[in-house]
């Protein structure tokens, strides 16, 4: 038996503020999952969208929106989309847009979404983190991305009760430097892009049979790839949505896992290019 | 790759969410098992790490900063402080990055002052005074008074370190990886006071 998995990280939907907001690149990578015919999907952060400025990605910092309006259209409409246009069901992580924490927890209520949990299905353990546990208003580009204790005491205690089971990652922020597509990663407003303790999670998710993680959050058509680092793979696509370039389209990816024979693959589809491919095959 | 098809039913399993919050929570087939049983039957290892939950083991200092080496000290030493300003002088001011503020898995910080000091004579008087600034919400202040003429240890109230809200935009003219800062102000009154140089402003988990 196999599963395949959708992997919709950062659609980014916006209600029409922008001229360049491009809801079409997030219905056709939905599309893409529903051929596919993905077993389920996760939702990978970042569901409302990315101002190309940055005085209004500055939280509280729009005037006339004093009620969190905006916040709340953006997020009702992105699960508009994910409950009326995705066909699986899905599983729900944050991302670093998606606050502030009351207006979400209005959309996505705690008992039916909580921040972070894990499962299993078909022999594989599937394991979801939230690397932005924020509550308050933050400018988003001084936010920095990590994980919390009582999340790392999940994991450890996850790897610890069975090493054994293969097991897959899903976190918004990145769990390693990719610097293999972004040679300037250790730079580049640095904090932002990766998470604060990285090396901790690594060494926790080494401590079992962790076979893939994969993330999203860093932005723009950085390219994808993915990076080994002592036998876990960390996986990247490029950023689905990004407003300062028009008719930019990035990558909608999915992942196929096979307890069976052993094997793991995940797919991109290339949104703009309408082009497809394989970024990593694993075994364990 | 998948042939376009959804799995047939026989291949469905049910999935059980663990999670913390609540017991269970039923989402389309999910049966949601949520929270955590108490550790100490489920850790066999004995290993303090596994077996953390917050807001059960009471305050953590999360981080330090002492006041040092008084202003004028250039040789290694242990001199103490020394206050003779009847007007509130700054002696330690700490801006806060992240992770130091914010509210961290919704679990709140504190700010406190310890240290020891005196003052010089019995009848003079040594206030400190420790203040939050560029934070929005609560504008804590908190103040202590020492008159004792031995040095002894002395502890301020803990204030909460309330995250930055709303108001944040306005008050980022001290730099935009900053968040807000806290400053120990001291004065006294007829005479001069001493401060340990282990005096430290502290930040404190919940």
């Amino acid at each position: 038996m196999s599963r395949t998995i959708g992997l919709l990280y950062d659609p980014h939907m916006g209600t029409g503020r922008y001229p360049h907001e491009e809801t079409d690149v997030v219905v056709r990578a939905v599309d893409k999952l529903n051929d596919v015919g993905v077993d389920w999907t996760v939702v990978g952060g970042d569901l409302r969208l990315l101002s190309p400025w940055e005085d209004e990605t500055d939280w509280g910092g729009w005037d006339g929106d004093p009620d969190d309006a905006f916040y709340r259209s953006e997020l009702e409409r992105a699960k508009r989309l994910l409950d009326n246009s995705l066909e699986s069901e899905y599983y729900l992580i944050r991302g670093n847009n998606d606050r502030p924490i009351d207006v979400f927890r209005e959309v996505f209520p705690e008992d039916e979404f909580p921040l972070w949990y894990w499962f299993e299905d078909d022999g594989a353990r599937y394991v979801f983190l939230d690397s932005n546990p924020h509550e308050g208003y933050h400018v988003l580009t001084e936010i920095q991305n990590f994980v919390s204790a009582p999340q790392i005491s999940m994991l450890e205690r996850l790897m610890d009760d069975d090493p054994e089971v293969p097991t897959f990652v899903f976190v918004h922020a990145p769990l390693a430097k990719h610097t293999e597509i972004d040679d300037d990663w250790e730079t580049r407003e640095n904090p932002y892009f990766v998470t604060l303790n990285y090396p901790v999670v690594q060494s926790v998710l080494e401590r079992g049979n962790t076979v893939l993680v994969n993330s999203g959050h860093y932005w723009y058509d950085h390219g994808r790839g993915s990076k080994v680092v002592e036998g876990v793979e960390y996986v990247l696509a490029r950023h689905l949505v990004h407003l300062d370039e028009e008719g930019y389209a990035g990558d909608v990816r999915w992942m196929e896992v096979d307890t069976s024979n052993r094997t793991a693959e995940v797919f991109y589809y290339d949104v703009g290019a309408d082009e497809e491919g394989t970024i990593t095959a694993v075994t364990w | 790759m998948t042939d376009g098809t959804n799995e047939p039913d026989g291949n469905e399993t049910e999935r059980v969410v663990h999670a913390p919050g609540s017991d269970t929570v039923a989402r389309g087939k999910a049966n949601r098992m949520l929270g955590r049983r108490p550790p100490t039957d489920q850790s066999s290892s004995g290993l303090a790490s596994r077996d953390y939950q917050p807001r059960t083991g009471g305050p953590e200092l999360v981080a330090s900063w002492t006041l040092g080496p008084p202003p004028g000290q250039t040789e290694p030493g242990g001199d103490p402080w020394s206050l003779e300003s009847p007007e509130f002088t700054q002696l330690k001011r700490v801006l806060f990055q992240l992770p130091y503020l914010g509210s961290v898995d919704y679990s709140k910080l504190y700010l406190n002052v310890r240290g020891k000091g005196h003052v010089e004579l019995s009848d003079a008087t040594l206030t400190l005074r420790l203040s939050k600034e560029n934070l929005s919400g609560k504008p804590y202040e908190t103040a202590v008074t020492l008159s004792n003429a031995e040095s002894a240890p002395f502890i301020l109230p803990m204030v909460e370190a309330v995250p930055d809200g709303r108001e944040y935009g306005p008050h980022n003219f001290i730099g935009k990886e900053m968040y807000g800062g806290v400053a120990l102000e001291g004065k006294v009154s007829d005479g001069r006071a001493f401060l340990d140089q282990g005096t430290a402003i502290q930040l404190w988990s919940e």
